[in-house]
């Protein structure tokens, strides 16, 4: 031994076995008190002092050292094995619980999958053409007046002035969209999506062409899709024969692939834009006053899209104001194709777009399904966490270490995680074609299987796996052995949990309320549209083309059936839900040149009678006067309120609406009526008669006898117009077109807070059961002491109901102040009833007293001789 | 396997090693270091350097016998391996060659 004196500093001592327990300690002690010696006998005892503590101090600061296992590991592929057949086990002994946590994960992650096919959809539009990022459309807003219109078309004489004046844009061209009658051996059709474009399309845009040039140069030529071709030529091949489109033959110099349903831009025909030319006899390239042409082109190669855009207004400046109206001002801008889908709400869209809130509302909406699915697997398998303490103490006891468990616990998740997937995808198979019909899509479920696609599925595996095992694993793997041997909770931590599982109780249920509130308001705002008094009545309104020529003796023909009672004819832009014609006028009051624009229905004298609109003041049109047709005007009331005047007052004074009447006078004042969707105010509108522009035919049939009627109409028509098939429309349908997407909405709103709910109630029903058997014994001891059924299962709910007393504390404010928000989004809504509020709390409660009860009725149901029969 | 470069230290822990043949354990090759390198060798960066060089095999440990100095505890001899040599030699040709070359005046040819 040595000598005390040559003992190295204690302190310094007790900090190195502090930091190094065990036999590497020993070891290192050892070795240090040997150098301590060494530098005594050398330098004496302070500088071997001061040595000693740099030695301790710079073992102590190094983690590695202290890591170093002192004995060999077990290899990590026997445990591993032992992991699975635990986990194995613990899903066959437990299959209750495990079908909860599976069935409530696979139904929260196929909501998942389901709305990030969707969304992907969404995002995919026209993404199909070569270098896509480069294809732009031009946009026009309009201004005049004080009042702006987002129009989606331009000018006719937009493009080849704008393809003169950049050199930036490669390849452009514009197009007018329409449809019409196709013959075709004895046979006619009706052909929408009709194109016409030069051929700069295939520059811009990408088509596969299957057959033929596709050669669009000529007047009176044409390109089918395949399917387009398949309709009128079935097998045999349609490059070089003719189609009769409109009245004069055109021959067909192409098939180009169908366009993929991921576009806004899905011509079924194109015909040569050279044919409009040559039946307008002028390509319409000097007129600036109309904006019904779509504008498309492709950046030239290298070429960027900023210096377009920063361009175009000196190009507005230099090329086209001077052919504009004083007062009206043209603004251009530049639309990636890419966006449009889901960012484009203009006015004459070419299809029904998307929306970008919305689809960001979805998939806010699908995490929280899968968050409420997420909380239920951490909630059960803490709740199940105490069958497990055993089993944590004993592989402590042999040795496992703390990330050994962690990544056994987490190996478990990420196994029922994984099965969940699986389950998860098959409901994806069921639940892809609701979802195709319900948002009007082809989604393929091979999509599931995509590279992307798959990768994300992954991804959502383990992030569901981490996010939901994590807590659990880690909760579970820091428990002191002989506290988990003896199977009870350490102090302190049973609160914190309890604690935990309640908090993710309460979010589970107010983000269900949250949602069924949510839905309930969704359908209150749609009954409210459905029902709301429009001010017209758009039901039995048969819609039908019109024909100049033979409209009086249609006319004639039709009302000699006593159940039409009206017929009138107006413009396109007289139908309601159509009306976007913007006029301008100039009113009495107003100064000299100043004009205001409005919107203008060009309607015949029948109009008010067959849409039943009221007359406030003056009268309606009058089909003996001739000064009507020439210069009578009717307003609404949205109109004379922004001009200030009173019914009374404006009956008889000057209204020049300009291009029609330039001495026009107001005849009549019409109730406002909701000729557009009730998400917008309703706007001034002026009515006016106007021949040259009726394009569409009304029909007010009686409520009795539909089809008899419908009878009738199809068989004057024939009688009439038998080169043309009979294709009508109902007004009202059209209208309910107009709601269409917030329909869509409510359905799949809906969808999910139903899904939410029962996620969650499948949760309540396993922590319910686990609650009734912790108590089993206290249960049985209360019986046998007296206390009633009714008694008991009131113990056991009362905390719950607690709980969701807490959720709704939570829910209801948020989804009050949410919901408003949403309905502010409608100029005309529903108001938000407390009532509304209540029964979905209510209902809320009554479904999850239900999951409760059943546990609790059959726990208190039990015998106490059964339940407290072993110690 | 873990990272197999030879870092600077850890060649000069393990040249002591090779150095000291039989008696190479933490307390000598410290002293050694500290003798012929002059700079001084904290216990830690010792320790550290040596299970390193284990985990990357270059070198292998035994306990020791007890001795009567250690007041009857054992310690913890290092020897050199097969591959700790290989890395050695390697080490001194890298040096070799990046010298190859170098300008005469530099004095280090």
């Amino acid at each position: 031994m040595m000598t005390p004196r040559l003992q190295p500093p204690r302190r310094a001592t007790r900090l190195l076995r502090r930091c190094l327990p065990g036999p590497r300690g020993d070891e290192v002690s050892d070795d240090l008190a040997e150098l301590f010696a060494l530098k005594h006998e050398q330098h004496g005892r302070l500088r071997a002092s001061l040595r000693y503590w740099l030695d301790v101090l710079s073992i102590c600061v190094r983690r590695r050292l202290h890591e170093r296992p002192p004995y060999e590991q077990t290899s990590g592929i026997i445990m591993w094995r032992n992991y699975w057949t635990t986990a194995q086990r613990q899903l066959r002994k437990h299959k209750g619980y495990a079908a909860l946590n599976i069935i409530g994960l696979a139904v929260g992650l196929a909501a998942a999958l389901l709305m990030l096919l969707f969304v992907q959809d969404e995002y995919s539009y026209d993404r199909f053409h070569q270098d896509a990022d480069r294809v732009f459309r031009v946009v026009q807003d309009l201004e005049a007046g004080g009042d702006t219109r987002l129009f989606t078309g331009t000018p006719p004489a937009f493009m080849p002035a704008f393809k003169a004046a950049m050199p930036e844009v490669g390849a452009g061209f514009r197009t007018v969209v329409s449809g019409g009658q196709v013959r075709h051996e004895g046979e006619v059709y009706s052909q929408s999506s009709v194109y016409y474009v030069g051929p700069d399309i295939f520059e811009v845009m990408t088509f596969p062409l299957l057959e033929g040039r596709a050669d669009l140069t000529r007047p009176y030529t044409m390109v089918l899709t395949a399917s387009a071709a398949a309709r009128y030529f079935g097998e045999a091949s349609p490059v070089g024969q003719t189609l009769v489109f409109g009245d004069a033959p055109h021959e067909v110099t192409g098939v180009i692939a169908d366009v993929p349903s991921q576009s806004h831009f899905r011509p079924e025909v194109l015909v040569s834009f050279a044919t409009y030319q040559a039946r307008r006899g002028s390509d319409l390239s000097d007129t600036w006053g109309q904006s019904f042409f779509y504008s498309y082109f492709r950046l030239a190669d290298g070429a960027e899209a900023e210096t377009v855009q920063a361009k175009l207004p000196a190009f507005v400046e230099e090329t086209v104001a001077p052919h504009l109206r004083p007062g009206v001002q043209y603004r251009f801008h530049l639309q990636p194709i890419t966006s449009i889908h889901l960012h484009s709400h203009r006015l004459r869209e070419i299809g029904v777009g998307g929306d970008a809130t919305t689809v960001r509302i979805f998939l806010l909406i699908a995490g929280f399904v899968l968050l409420i699915a997420c909380i239920n697997f951490v909630n059960l398998r803490l709740a199940r966490a105490t069958q497990r303490f055993k089993e944590v103490g004993l592989r402590k006891v042999l040795g496992a270490q703390r990330p050994q468990l962690v990544g056994q616990f987490l190996g478990e998740s990420l196994l029922i995680v994984g099965v969940a997937m699986v389950g998860a995808i098959l409901l994806v198979a069921l639940g892809l074609p609701q979802l195709n019909e319900l948002a009007q899509k082809s989604i393929a479920f091979a999509g599931l299987f995509q590279g992307g696609y798959l990768l994300a599925a992954l991804g959502l595996v383990l992030g569901v796996g981490l996010l939901a095992g994590g807590y659990p694993a880690l909760y579970l793997s820091a428990l002191r052995p002989v506290a988990a041997l003896k199977g009870g909770w350490q102090r302190g931590r049973q609160r914190g949990v309890q604690r935990l599982r309640q908090g993710l109780v309460v979010v589970q249920f107010a983000l269900s309320l949250f949602l069924l509130i949510g839905t309930a308001v969704v359908y209150d705002q749609l009954t409210f549209m459905q029902t709301r008094n429009l001010g017209f009545q758009p039901e039995q309104v048969v819609l039908l083309p019109y024909d100049a020529d033979r409209f009086p003796a249609f006319k004639e023909a039709l009302l000699q059936d006593p159940s039409v009672l009206s017929v009138a004819a107006t413009s396109g832009g007289g139908v309601p839900g159509r009306m976007t014609t913007t006029l301008s006028y100039h009113a009495e009051g107003m100064a000299e040149d100043a004009t205001s624009p409005i919107l203008g229905a060009v309607v015949d004298p029948s109009y008010v009678t067959t849409y039943g609109l009221q007359v406030l003041a003056g009268r309606d049109f009058e089909e003996a006067r001739a000064t009507d047709v020439e210069g009578g005007i009717l307003l609404n009331e949205a109109a004379l309120r922004s001009l200030g005047w009173t019914p009374e007052e404006a009956i008889g004074k000057a209204f020049a609406l300009s291009p029609y009447s330039r001495n026009g006078r107001v005849v009549g004042v019409v109730q406002d009526f909701h000729f557009a969707s009730l998400h917008s105010p309703i706007e001034p509108l002026a009515l006016a008669i106007w021949p040259q522009w009726f394009s569409r035919t009304s029909v007010r049939i009686a409520t009795e006898e539909v089809s008899q009627t419908l009878d009738h109409l199809a068989a004057t028509w024939a009688q009439l117009f038998p080169e043309r098939p009979f294709n009508y429309t109902f007004l009202d349908e059209d209208f309910e077109r107009l709601y269409a997407q917030d329909a869509r909405f409510g359905t799949i709103i809906s969808f999910f807070a139903g899904l939410s709910l029962l996620i969650a109630c499948l949760g309540l029903f396993g922590l319910a059961a686990f609650m009734a058997q912790q108590r089993t014994k206290e249960l049985g001891i209360r019986k046998v002491l007296g206390a009633s059924v009714p008694g008991l299962v009131l113990l056991l709910a009362r905390s719950f109901v607690v709980l969701i007393g807490g959720a709704m504390l939570v829910a209801l404010p948020v989804a009050f102040f949410a919901m408003r928000g949403w309905l502010a989004t409608f100029a005309y809504h529903t108001t938000l009833s407390p009532m509304l509020f209540m029964g979905a709390a209510l209902l809320v409660l009554v479904l999850a007293l239900l999951t409760i009860s059943y546990q609790a009725i059959r726990a208190a149901l039990r015998n106490p001789v059964q339940t407290l029969r072993y110690e | 396997m873990p990272d197999q470069r030879l870092g600077e230290f850890e060649e000069l822990v393990l040249l002591a090693i090779a150095g000291l043949g039989a008696e190479a354990y933490a307390v000598t090759v410290q002293q050694r270091l500290e003798a012929v390198a002059r700079r001084i060798a904290t216990m830690g960066a010792v320790y550290t350097a040596l299970d390193r060089l284990e985990q990357k095999g270059y070198v292998t440990s035994v306990l020791g016998e007890p001795t009567a100095r250690r007041g009857g505890r054992r310690k913890r001899y290092y020897r050199l391996t097969g591959t700790g040599k290989a890395a050695l030699r390697a080490a001194q040709q890298m040096r070799d060659r990046l010298r190859e070359g170098l300008q005469p005046d530099l004095g280090l040819g």
